[in-house]
């Protein structure tokens, strides 16, 4: 085959893609709402870890928690999540920390996993190195739950194009 | 969703004053920077915005007096206290 070929097929774990400039096998979540979506959610605050696990999990998803990006890399790789809601100030990490982990994993399935990035609206705006990178959402706290709900269903409902474009 | 705030939103803040009077000022940053995060998740939009504007108070201001973080922080207490008992 020519350089740059990709090879799509569904099955019923999901939609997949295998790109021959990364050689990787990139797992596509083509979802059509929430509904089942495995979503990580990382704060080290349980108060606030709590109510957006339930926010998810009151829309159908299910969800897995961690309190630092340590436990967060982890749980990625092990469990392969289709959205990550991360604070960006982690007791052992920032935030930007585990993307970056996250994007250069061994494990390649995870590399462009989507993320929230959750954190004071200053913080965020300061983040102008990151604003390039497409897979990252930013919203500031506090957020309405809406709102939350709305960027995550656009995200894990869209995520399909997004992997085309990074691939 | 207004249940489950409804239900927790008490011990939020309780936690969060407890917070704050455990903290000592070099803590002070982060702990309020944290909580408030969670305050105004949990509706208490004053309390949250308080806890933010201190928080940024003292990253722009850390060679400050311990007496005046102090003086602030007691300021951020009592409004916590009056959403108590509210």
């Amino acid at each position: 085959m020519s350089p740059g070929w990709r090879l799509s097929f569904a099955s019923n774990l999901g939609h997949y893609s295998v790109s021959s400039s990364e050689g990787v096998l990139v797992k596509l979540v083509n979802r059509n709402n929430l509904s089942d979506a495995l979503v990580l959610v990382v704060d080290d605050d349980e108060d606030i870890r709590s109510l957006i696990s339930y926010i998810f999990e009151y829309s159908g998803c299910r969800v897995l928690t961690a309190t630092t990006g340590d436990s967060a890399l982890l749980l990625t790789e092990q469990y392969e999540p289709d959205l990550i809601v991360l604070d960006l100030m982690l007791p052992d990490f920032s935030g930007f920390e585990v993307v970056k982990c996250i994007r250069t994993s061994s494990v390649v399935e995870v590399n462009l996993t989507p993320v929230i990035m959750l954190s004071a609206a200053p913080q965020i705006q300061n983040a102008d190195t990151w604003q390039a990178d497409s897979t990252i959402e930013y919203l500031g706290k506090p957020f309405k739950p809406a709102v939350l709900l709305a960027r995550a269903a656009a995200i894990v409902t869209g995520i399909d194009t997004r992997v085309r474009t990074n691939v | 969703m207004e249940e489950f705030v409804r239900q927790r939103r008490a011990d939020v803040l309780s936690r969060a004053i407890g917070s704050l009077e455990n903290s000592s000022p070099g803590e002070l940053q982060a702990i309020t920077h944290r909580i408030a995060g969670a305050l105004s998740l949990y509706s208490f939009a004053e309390e949250g915005n308080q806890a933010r504007a201190f928080s940024g108070w003292l990253a722009e201001n850390q060679l400050a007096d311990d007496s005046e973080i102090t003086r602030r922080r007691d300021e951020l207490l009592r409004l916590l206290k009056d959403a108590f008992i509210v």
